[in-house]
């Protein structure tokens, strides 16, 4: 089983933070990071009405694009902006793990997201190796446990 | 992968339905997505071809109170079952939490589910990982139709190493034995997870 990753609170506020900044240096409606297996980690305004979906579909299709550069001899393609006529999308990888996602309108245009984002991404990156090199099991609160609640998960 | 969010009470898991190609993975989302209350779902999302078969995957979000003090979301994914997708389903199967091997009982879709189940095996190790240290159960669905393989045949072809897999009946068609399935992994993943913990 892949090892997972935790965040402690200090993590979600220095996250958060510069989650914001980005998302008012970019002038973007709403940002979320991912993992790459679409759980989302952080959110801040608001991407989407069902973020889960954008997010699972977001590192699908960073994923299949991360293969179809390997197909050509890339080593990947760092982002990609999929442009609508109301509504776009920016994606890129802060590692291997973690992916920057915003969703923006004509408020703002490409070339501010793309900067924006390359900076954000340049920050977050030693966020994230910091939390992922941790230990799993929270050192500074010990008395931390997770007890299973009874009854059954899901029904009718 | 599980995700930990200490600041929000909140911890996110992965859940992959695999199986051959028809053997009723987008069925048991369908079902689940029409039986959980409101409340417990976000939208079920599908990319298929125009001939409703997965091109890429299903995903459905759930959430439930299952550890104390914290919602806990599982992520549903389903993998395209066709053998040409084999690059897709490695995709949909990295970081995944538990894993629900659907397989079709009828009798000559058995060697579609063994190599599916090898297919399994050998995606789990590209990734480093393998089925002794994932969670996992097999759920024989379409039980409904009458060239069905007997339970016990099954078990012998598919479920006969040292430790049994839990096992669940299904015709996930007439949502026989769906929620039955999603909650015996959803189990098994949080009794990983607490004893990992």
């Amino acid at each position: 089983m892949a090892i997972g990753f935790e965040l402690q609170k200090d993590d979600y506020v220095t996250l958060e933070a510069n989650l914001q900044i980005f998302q008012k240096g970019a002038e973007v409606r709403g940002a979320f990071l991912c993992d790459s297996g679409g759980n989302i980690i952080i959110e801040v305004g608001k991407a989407a009405s069902c973020v889960d979906s954008v997010s699972a579909l977001a590192s699908g299709a960073f994923s299949a694009t991360r293969a179809l550069a390997h197909a050509i001899g890339e080593d990947e393609f760092s982002s990609i902006v999929h442009q609508g006529s109301r509504n776009n999308i920016f994606m890129s990888a802060v590692d291997e793990e973690v992916l920057l996602v915003a969703v923006f309108g004509q408020e703002t245009n490409n070339g501010l997201v793309k900067l924006e984002g390359t900076k954000a991404c340049r920050k977050l990156l030693p966020i994230f190796r910091d939390i992922m090199k941790r230990p799993t099991v929270p050192n500074e609160d010990p008395t931390v446990t997770f007890v299973l609640a009874q009854g059954p998960l899901f029904s009718r | 992968m599980s995700l930990i969010n200490y600041a929000k009470k909140e911890i996110q898991f992965k859940i992959v339905y695999y199986g051959c190609g028809l053997c009723g993975k987008t069925t048991n989302l369908q079902i689940i997505h029409d039986r959980v209350p409101a409340k417990a779902k976000g939208n079920l999302t599908s990319l298929a071809t125009s001939q409703d078969r997965t091109l890429f995957f299903d995903f459905l979000p759930l959430q439930t109170m299952a550890i104390e003090g914290y919602t806990t979301k599982f992520q549903v994914y389903t993998v395209p079952g066709q053998v040409k997708y084999n690059s897709t389903r490695k995709l949909v199967l990295r970081n995944c939490d538990g894993v629900v091997f659907c397989i079709d009982s009828q009798q000559d879709k058995m060697p579609e589910n063994l190599e599916s189940w090898e297919n399994l095996k050998e995606n789990l190790a590209d990734q480093n990982d393998s089925l002794n240290q994932m969670p996992h159960v097999l759920q024989y669905n379409k039980r409904d139709l009458p060239g069905r393989l007997p339970k016990a045949y099954l078990d012998f072809a598919l479920n006969n190493g040292e430790h049994r897999i839990p096992t669940f009946m299904a015709a996930a068609v007439n949502g026989k034995g769906v929620l039955e399935t999603l909650n015996g992994v959803a189990k098994l993943v949080l009794q990983d997870f607490i004893d990992k913990h």
